[in-house]
């Protein structure tokens, strides 16, 4: 059960968890989460920025020094347009072609937009990015991300952090029944480790969360127990689960039980 | 010369030129040596470009940096 190497755009990662860097309580929390997490990659982000902010001493340092992949995101955006060009801008800063997609179509949840995100990730692809779309759990719209030639595609749990966990796995499911060949990874919405457990018990190929450990009491903690969940949920779906039942099923055998009377004679 | 720089109103002094090369706008502006990428009017300009992008008075300049995020 070792050997369960995950390859995506031709990178082949060993931990199934994408960490986010934002909200931690100081940049030392931060490299220690990310250390006790096992995490291979790092989502980061792009703001506008004064001459005296950028450069040396911001936490961009800190996250450069970490030598882990990063995963650049086009958060806030709400026009494909604008994620794109964000990405562009994302590509040149962070020299990789990796992209995770945002485009924002509700500001009461941050639901993504699925017009927008097909268009945007059609526009992307031609450009030469490897998207990794950030979407609802539709499976026609996670379908379309797939045709557009997405290797990845990354289903909400529940809204952005809400930590409500996995609001619909039936959705979830669905997804990995009928997109056996992408790889799933569960974004947003992960509050605590058995989440991140269960989406990997479904089948889902991994998860990217950030609030659930940089807001946990002790982040670093945190981070190390979701490393475990995560491992957890994966080894536990190559096992495969037994089947559910509606009635009880004594596991110990019954016959030979003692005292046993047959009451309805 | 008066620009948005990252939304604000902006007056280009010590720049000779009529319309200044983006290079040297970012200069100016004290963004030499730093780790941006920048957007004109929206749209993405490579730094390969910056030095034949002209600016024009009232563009809207968008120059971003690496944070954390999620």
């Amino acid at each position: 059960m070792s050997n369960d190497p995950w390859v995506i755009y031709g990178e082949t990662l060993t931990s199934r968890l994408f960490l986010g860097t934002a909200r931690y309580p100081s940049p030392k929390v931060m490299a220690d989460a990310v250390e006790a997490s096992g995490a291979e990659v790092l989502t980061v982000g792009m703001r506008r920025q004064a001459p005296s902010e950028v450069g040396g001493g911001s936490i961009w340092e800190h996250i450069a020094g970490l030598g882990r992949r990063v995963l650049p995101n086009t958060a806030g955006c709400h026009t494909a347009q604008e994620a794109v060009n964000l990405a562009e801008m994302a590509r040149e800063i962070f020299d990789t072609n990796w992209i995770k997609l945002e485009v924002v179509g509700d500001d009461y949840n941050l639901q993504p937009d699925p017009y927008a995100l097909i268009d945007a990730t059609r526009q992307l692809i031609e450009r030469g990015f490897k998207v990794f779309p950030y979407s609802t759990d539709d499976l026609v719209v996670c379908t379309r991300l797939r045709d557009l030639g997405c290797e990845v595609v990354m289903p909400w749990g529940s809204p952005i952090g809400t930590g409500k966990g996995l609001l619909n796995p039936y959705a979830l499911r669905t997804l990995r029944a009928r997109l056996p060949d992408v790889s799933l990874v569960v974004d947003a919405g992960i509050g605590v480790p058995s989440h991140a457990a269960k989406a990997l018990e479904l089948g889902l190929d991994g998860v990217l969360l950030n609030t659930a450990v940089a807001r946990a009491d002790d982040p670093v903690a945190m981070a190390e127990a979701f490393a475990h969940a995560v491992r957890a949920g994966r080894t536990a779906y190559r096992a495969g689960a037994m089947p559910e039942s509606e009635t009880a099923e004594p596991s110990t055998p019954v016959v030979g039980t003692p005292f046993w009377h047959n009451r309805s004679a | 010369m008066r620009i948005r720089v990252n939304g604000e109103l902006t007056e280009l002094g010590g720049l000779d030129d009529e319309n200044p090369r983006l290079d040297r706008v970012l200069v100016g502006l004290g963004y030499q040596g730093r780790k941006v990428a920048v957007a004109v009017n929206e749209t993405f300009v490579p730094r390969a470009a910056w030095a034949e992008r002209a600016i024009e008075s009232g563009d809207r300049l968008d120059v971003v940096a690496p944070i954390q995020g999620g």
